[in-house]
């Protein structure tokens, strides 16, 4: 290297230094507990390096010529090798996370039955939703969720809502070392501490960690994430998630491909019924987790968790009117006591003998007793553990294999399981398969479904249900 | 404001559970319990010369009118086909989801769909025949035919014969409750009502005066009794459920598999069998005091209690008013995140202790001077206080918008209505009365069809009775008295 060039590699590091401390507004540092690093009001001296895992924040994203470029083809749904330009700018335009934090305030993006100030009088708090750490950690970026007032860079790093590190995780550890990675870089992923999104089995467990909720992560700062009944009583929507179908809603910013050892390559064919069944295994295994938490937190003593959560339950189990003759259907019951609530559906993983995994947590929880925080803990690690195993073969899994795993989440008998929680979820799995072009069936045959499970008109909805699927 | 002072039951602040050394009453009422002796058939009871007349509606012929075979095509007491109903569409259903085979021969059923232990045993068609609410007349039997039975006070005729003196309300109540609450040996829980069985809603006046119920009695003729009855009915229910809620969590604690904790059964069913979602949020009509997203712990039976310890005076001059604290305690326990069984059951004991003092208390008024005329005014004071306990202080709100709750001082204030001579004496009163009814009704469907839920009970509704309430407390308020 010559002295000239030296000297101008020196000069680039030094710009390079300065203007990674431009773009990293906040110099961010442990905090006295050492959980969560937020951003500090005296900058660390230059030099030191930000520990890894702090949070950027969404400027750090989105200078036009990282991710904050035009979108104009991605907001049309055109993706190719150069979507990611414009990722950032997509992403502020139409996805709904970026509207996460505005639900918390007076002022909501969208309009809500309930107002996050309406939720927070429900439940007799003495702080706005904008500091309290149960809302925060899901309508802005977790690792910034405290509780109580918070400084006015932390306020306006977090009124970015869901933003780029809430999914692919706090930046400081990979914003620079990214933009040079090549194809295969699970590794790089794991020792920056990116998020490797790419795998929709960690995929899908990005979303559910707030969509279906999660135990506290110190190592990344996170609280606990827990939407219960409390708060559904308050006013908070309930938490009706299916992975395959929010992924479709979702705006794209970003070509979805597949990435092996040798390079990238269009996803299979089966892409969609595999995001829906490794969807559905992901959400058990997450249910199971934050079972298992909640019943610790019990068990602990914690003033704000109730036993049995009723959250847990089907909601339809308890909340529908009584008529005579017959106010409920036996045939959906199965092995579950009758007068007992059957534990969340998660169709098909709660209610198919494919997936034993779960079965221990399920009849634990459908006894006439349900069982208490004390013993059900072990048991829901065990599955979720089990779970996991079962999901990442699924993320691994030929199409072959995958197409004869989403089928047999439809068995001869699914129609009768209808009910209303287990019916969306039916409703959902098969336009997953239609979109993996299993099904095949008319758009008029999925309206009929869909209106007949919506007037909870079940006598219409099973040979509905029955057509889609082919059955004769 | 009448009926919310005093007590302390509704206060809005905050009270201390009482210690566990705070001393407790006493005394406990007669009438508890089930007497050693053996229960007699009907028919011990039904010849011509004693009890079995053949003349409907007369004196000497009381087993003729409650029978309901006696005289076809009239009413009759429905305790007599108590059993019968063991043979129905509906409870073959209830039997075969519950794993009963047969239903008439299974004990679950006939502690209260026959009379208990009634000898022969055949004799368990009769329903819930004479002995089950006179009590088992081993000893009785003759003894009551001789003039020195007139004689005895109630309480020797029940701890010293097995004889229970209905004339006696608090006695009588005691006894009704045992089924149509429950006790410690008999309960109707979830899981036999999600089989189909209806659930248990109690209320004296309710019941007495239901247009299908032919009464063998006869009724006394002024109309104070509604008054008395109503109170007497409301501290015996809240007895009943308070004493199960002791038996189910002693179960609990001792992690008996079968008793389900919480026992949804003793929880307000509508709080949640209700639609959710529909874009009204019910707490926005009231206030209560129950942190959202719990079910209150026996509404029916608490919600209007308050009111009838307050103006126990009233019904039954000389007696104090409970404070209740135990009560409230418990009611506190039960909404907690996560109610603990121990603690629960050691409370509940108190609260039952604390019930049967102020039970006691009546019973004694009673039996002194069974027949005394009440102030004039009695049933328009309860009636008001009624009315303001279903709503919020400044009578803005509800001061619950649970169903349990509002059917509770309804049935109260419907009570005070007829008390008070109905249309022809308070004109002013059909209306609310009339409307609140006709509001709380569960919603019909074709015949052969119902709601066994108030399916659709939603903000219109809660707001056209949160009027009427208001309605009933500006026409029941005192005359002459500043609105």
């Amino acid at each position: 290297m010559s002295p000239v060039q030296d000297r101008s590699f020196t000069l680039g590091i030094a710009v390079a230094t300065i203007l990674a401390i431009g773009v990293v507004v906040f110099v961010l540092q442990p905090r006295s507990h050492g959980e969560v690093r937020v951003p500090s009001e005296t900058p660390a001296p230059v030099g030191k390096p930000i520990p890894k895992g702090t949070a950027i924040g969404n400027t750090g994203c989105m200078s036009a010529a990282c991710h904050g470029g035009p979108a104009a083809e991605s907001l049309a749904g055109k993706f190719d090798a150069n979507t990611w330009e414009g990722s950032g700018t997509c992403w502020n335009a139409r996805d709904p996370h970026a509207r996460a934090y505005s639900l918390l305030t007076d002022k909501p993006d969208r309009p809500v039955r309930a107002t996050a100030r309406h939720i927070m009088a429900g439940l007799h708090s003495t702080i706005p939703a904008t500091e309290d750490v149960r809302c925060l950690a899901c309508h802005s970026n977790p690792s910034l969720a405290t509780h109580g007032t918070a400084e006015p860079r932390l306020v306006s790093l977090r009124s970015e809502g869901v933003g780029c590190e809430s999914c692919h995780g706090n930046a400081s550890g990979w914003l620079r070392e990214h933009t040079t990675w090549k194809s295969d870089n699970h590794a790089e992923y794991a020792s920056t501490g990116m998020t490797p999104l790419f795998d929709i089995g960690d995929r899908s467990m990005t979303c559910l960690g707030c969509h279906v909720g999660a135990p506290a992560d110190p190592a990344r700062g996170y609280p606990v994430r827990d939407m219960n009944h409390d708060m559904i009583a308050a006013g908070h929507p309930r938490l009706d998630f299916d992975f395959a179908e929010f992924h479709r809603e979702l705006p794209k910013h970003w070509q979805e491909k597949e990435r092996t050892p040798t390079g990238q390559k269009p996803r299979g064919a089966a892409f969609d019924a595999r995001l829906w069944v490794v969807g559905r295994v992901a959400q058990a295994e997450t249910a199971c987790k934050l079972l298992a938490d909640r019943a610790a937190r019990a068990s602990a003593n914690d003033p704000r968790t109730p036993w049995p959560e009723l959250a847990e339950f089907n909601c339809a189990a308890c909340h529908h009117d009584l008529p005579q003759p017959w106010r409920s259907e036996p045939q959906t019951r199965g092995e579950r006591p009758l007068g007992s609530l059957r534990w969340q559906t998660i169709w098909p993983i709660t209610e198919s003998p494919e997936y034993g995994a779960i079965q221990p947590v399920v009849t634990m929880m459908q006894r006439a007793r349900p069982a208490g925080f004390g013993v059900v803990g072990p048991v829901a690690q065990q599955s979720a553990k089990n779970l996991g195993e079962v999901r990442h073969n699924l993320v691994a899994m030929s199409d072959a294999d995958l197409v004869r795993r989403a089928r047999l989440g439809f068995p001869a008998t699914f129609s009768e399981h209808a009910e209303w929680d287990t019916a969306g979820q039916i409703l959902w799995g098969l336009a997953a398969l239609d979109r993996a072009r299993l099904l095949n069936r008319p758009v008029t045959e999925f309206d009929r479904a869909f209106d007949a499970v919506r007037r909870r008109d079940w006598a219409a909805a099973k040979p509905a249900l029955d057509k889609l699927i082919g059955k004769p | 404001m009448i009926g919310m002072g005093g007590s302390g039951l509704f206060k809005r602040v905050e009270i201390p559970p009482p210690p566990d050394n705070t001393p407790l009453p006493t005394a406990k009422p007669y009438g508890i319990g089930k007497p050693p002796y053996a229960m007699l058939s009907s028919e011990s009871c039904a010849s011509a010369a004693c009890h079995g007349g053949g003349q409907l509606d007369t004196a000497r012929s009381e087993f003729s009118t409650w029978s309901s075979t006696a005289f076809l095509g009239t009413l009759y007491d429905p305790h007599a086909t108590a059993y019968r109903v063991l043979f129905n569409a509906d409870s073959v259903r209830i039997g075969k989801l519950m794993g009963i085979k047969e239903p008439h021969k299974e004990q679950l059923c006939l502690k209260c769909h026959s009379t208990e232990g009634i000898q022969p045993a055949e004799a368990v068609s009769e329903g819930v025949g004479c002995a089950g609410c006179h009590g088992p007349a081993e000893k009785w039997i003759s003894a009551h035919t001789l003039p020195e039975w007139k004689s005895l006070s109630n309480e020797t005729k029940f701890n010293d014969y097995g004889f229970i003196p209905g004339k006696n309300l608090v006695a009588r109540m005691l006894n009704c409750t045992s089924c149509h609450v429950g006790d410690g040996d008999r309960e109707v829980n979830h899981d036999l009502i999600a089989a189909g069985h209806p659930r248990l809603s109690f209320e004296y006046t309710k019941f007495q005066f239901n247009p299908k119920y032919r009464h063998h009695w006869d009724d006394l003729p002024e109309y104070d009794f509604e008054v008395r009855a109503w109170t007497v009915g409301q501290a015996a229910t809240l007895r009943a459920a308070t004493d199960l809620l002791r038996v189910r969590a002693e179960r609990a604690a001792a992690d008996d598999p079968k008793t389900p904790w919480p026992e949804f059964s003793g929880l307000s069913c509508y709080a949640c069998h209700q639609s959710v979602g529909t874009g009204e949020v019910s707490r926005d009509s009231a206030s209560p005091k129950r942190p959202l997203g719990v079910p209150g712990w026996e509404l029916w039976s608490n919600s209007a209690a308050g009111v009838a310890a307050n103006l126990c005076p009233e019904a039954f001059p000389g007696v104090t008013p409970p404070q209740l604290r135990e009560l409230a305690a418990l009611r506190k326990l039960m909404q907690k995140q996560r109610p603990d069984p121990k603690a629960v059951a050691s409370r509940a004991r108190r609260a039952v202790a604390e019930l049967d003092g102020w039970l006691a208390a009546i019973q004694a008024a009673e039996d002194k001077a069974p027949t005394k005329r009440l102030a004039p005014d009695a049933s328009r004071k309860f009636a008001h206080a009624l009315a303001a306990n279903a709503l919020s202080p400044d009578r803005t709100k509800l001061a619950d918008y649970d169903w349990d709750a509002l059917a509770a001082n309804y049935l109260g204030a419907a009570a005070m209505y007829h008390a008070s001579g109905g249309k022809k004496a308070v004109p002013t009163w059909t209306d609310p009365v009339r409307g609140l009814m006709a509001d709380l009704e569960f919603p019909k469907r074709k015949p052969g069809e119902r709601f066994d839920s108030p399916a659709g009970f939603g903000k219109t509704a809660r707001d056209r009775v949160r009027d009427r309430f208001r309605d009933l407390y500006d026409v029941t308020a005192e005359p002459g008295a500043k609105p």
